[in-house]
């Protein structure tokens, strides 16, 4: 093909980018250097070995590795196969990650070896064709393999391009469907809105299995920029980090506020090591105001955005912040982004007026195909238009927010036990059902105490079998087993009973109550 | 002073890897990015704050003062007698 084509999947990008500038680094680790012709390349190596082990056009593609060229390259590769990719937290215990890998049946696992021998336990029965291994950055062991004159499937921009799992209500894990045309609806709006530019530099500092993760790929594709993945080690100090940002002159940094609040509040941070900054972008959680302002001051010269969108819709509304208010309310969530429709609707089913509360509701292009293999989930979540305007269905958040009279939003609350930690979504269910499967434990809630830093902490309250002896460590290690480190409650209060209300359910408002008053 | 590497690395132990008892840690190992995630470390913080009785100044959590248990006993020591 000649000349420049219009992307239609989200791959294209990369395609592109290749074509216009293959000598440009793509991305940037340590001291490896991947140009876009040799990403394109490798990922094009990886998707001939998918259809040579069977993979077929929505077949899923498990991607359980630290992030490294290689690894960027097989989520490309898994498209390009005409396959979606499932990326699963290289930091989750072996169990979960099988859980995933099982529950969306996934065809070829790509990882290290040793994600992949901790995992092999946790897939016996199941259909995985093949494993891919990409050892330290992976690409001799990809240009290794060989040339495939298979031929690649065409794709439809209604195809899967990736499924997210996040914490689910019922104790285990639910995949979120995302196809093309979802991934592009934000893509091409955060493209727009930031006015990227092919010299940005940017960072990736959210791991692959986590939304953040689309814009830093794919924003930085289609603007044929250079991505930065952030080695973990610099992410966990906040001095490592500004160091990182001056290093490679990070342009556009989008991360969670408390990876922002780290930087802040650790290493005495300088200034001059953030002078590259253009765009800050944070989501996922709310930044508070004082330290808000903190950044402000600090990099005048950035322009500091909050973009708020769950994982079924990506970013569907934004916020740029121009001035620091002086109260230290949080700011807004803001307005839909464009080919969004966000609204709030009232308990008694209206549109919700100015400072109204009102449940949010997202409808567009943006918005998930479903939950894997969950039609009734699915069903609850995506739903027909409470006002009654449109016939496509709109995205129930759970969130509660108001609207101001400029069409911003300001988030208020869950309606349920979802809750943020250091911007991760939990559900309170998802833990206690962890705790509740250790053998000495009768009884268990989970509660989220509000933090300034972490946005919540959690606490299990539990109550042991008569007779059983457990000890909070051992609580807390078979949760680990179990759950992502951020899931681990943080403490662990063991009781005779736990206080129920007048219709006989755990009393969780005085467990939350309790456990706040003790910080 | 001579158990600050251990009391912290009891702590590591039952609070940070969910090892009960537990000599996880040897005193050269890399704490931060091995170890420690960026909300074990504030716990770290914390918990040495109040067990050692020092304010740790947010300038001082660097590589240098965390990285291994050796590097934290002399922070604390040095902190200490200051």
């Amino acid at each position: 093909m000649t000349g420049s084509r219009v992307a239609f999947l989200l791959h294209h990008y990369l395609e592109e980018a290749a074509r216009q500038r293959p000598d440009h680094p793509a991305v940037v680790l340590g001291d490896r250097v991947a140009t876009y012709a040799e990403l394109n390349r490798l990922a094009a190596r990886i998707a001939g070995a998918l259809v040579e082990a069977g993979v077929e056009r929505g077949d899923r593609v498990g991607v359980f590795a630290p992030k490294s060229v290689a690894t960027i390259a097989a989520l490309y590769g898994a498209m390009k196969a005409g396959a979606c990719y499932v990326p699963i937290d290289p930091g989750s215990p072996a169990m979960r990650a099988g859980f995933i890998a099982r529950d969306c049946d996934v065809r070829v696992l790509v990882a290290d070896s040793a994600h992949a021998a901790s995992l092999a336990p946790e897939l016996e029965g199941a259909d995985v064709r093949r494993t891919l291994l990409t050892d330290g950055d992976g690409a001799d062991a990809i240009e290794g393999l060989p040339e495939s004159g298979a031929s690649l499937p065409e794709g439809a921009d209604t195809d899967l391009a990736y499924i997210l799992y996040t914490s689910g209500s019922t104790g285990e894990p639910k995949g979120v469907m995302l196809s093309h045309r979802n991934a592009m609806t934000f893509v091409e709006w955060s493209f727009a809105n930031l006015g990227l530019e092919r010299d940005d530099r940017f960072s990736s500092h959210a791991p692959f299995h986590f939304d953040l993760s689309v814009f830093d790929l794919y924003a930085c594709a289609k603007a044929a920029g250079t991505l930065y993945p952030v080695p973990g080690d610099v992410a966990r100090m906040g001095a490592s980090t500004a160091e990182f940002v001056g290093e490679h002159a990070i342009t556009v940094w989008y991360s969670v506020p408390s990876a922002l609040m780290l930087l802040l509040t650790q290493g005495g941070v300088d200034a001059a090591r953030l002078a590259s900054w253009r765009h800050v972008v944070f989501a996922g959680e709310v930044f508070p105001t004082p330290y808000l302002r903190k950044l402000a001051a600090l990099v005048p010269q950035a322009r500091l955005h909050n973009w708020y969108g769950p994982t079924e819709t990506n970013v569907c509304t934004y916020h740029v912040v121009h001035e620091v208010p002086a109260s230290d309310d949080p700011i807004p969530i803001g307005r839909s982004c464009e080919n969004y429709d966000c609204f709030a609707v009232t308990a008694d089913g209206r549109e919700a007026g100015v400072g109204e509360e009102g449940e949010l509701y997202v409808r567009g292009s943006g918005v998930m195909a479903g939950y894997w293999g969950r039609p009734e989930r699915t069903a609850e979540a995506l739903v027909a238009d409470p006002l009654g305007r449109h016939p496509d269905p709109c995205y129930r958040t759970g969130d509660l927010v108001a609207p101001d009279a400029g069409g911003s939003f300001r988030f208020l609350g869950r309606r349920d036990h979802q809750i943020k930690t250091r911007g991760y979504r939990v559900e309170l269910g998802e833990v206690e059902a962890a705790v509740y499967a250790h053998d000495a434990i009768r009884e268990a809630a989970v509660v989220a105490i509000p933090d300034d830093r972490l946005g919540h902490a959690l606490v299990a309250f539990v109550v042991a079998h008569a007779g059983l002896e457990v000890s909070a460590v051992a609580v807390k290690k078979h949760v680990s087993e179990r759950l992502p480190r951020y899931m681990v409650p943080a403490s662990i209060e063991f009781r005779e009973a736990l206080p129920k209300t007048s219709t006989g359910k755990i009393d969780r408002q005085s467990l939350a109550k309790e456990a706040g008053a003790d910080r | 002073m001579d158990d600050v590497k251990d009391k912290i690395r009891k702590f590591l132990a039952e609070e940070i890897l969910f090892e009960e008892g537990g000599k996880a840690v040897a005193d050269d190992q890399a704490l931060v990015g091995d170890v420690l995630d960026s909300l074990a470390l504030m716990q770290l913080v914390e918990y040495i704050e109040q067990e050692f009785e020092i304010d740790i100044a947010d300038e001082d959590v660097t590589p240098a003062n965390f990285q291994t248990l050796n590097d934290l006993e002399r922070y604390v020591k040095a902190q200490s007698e200051a």
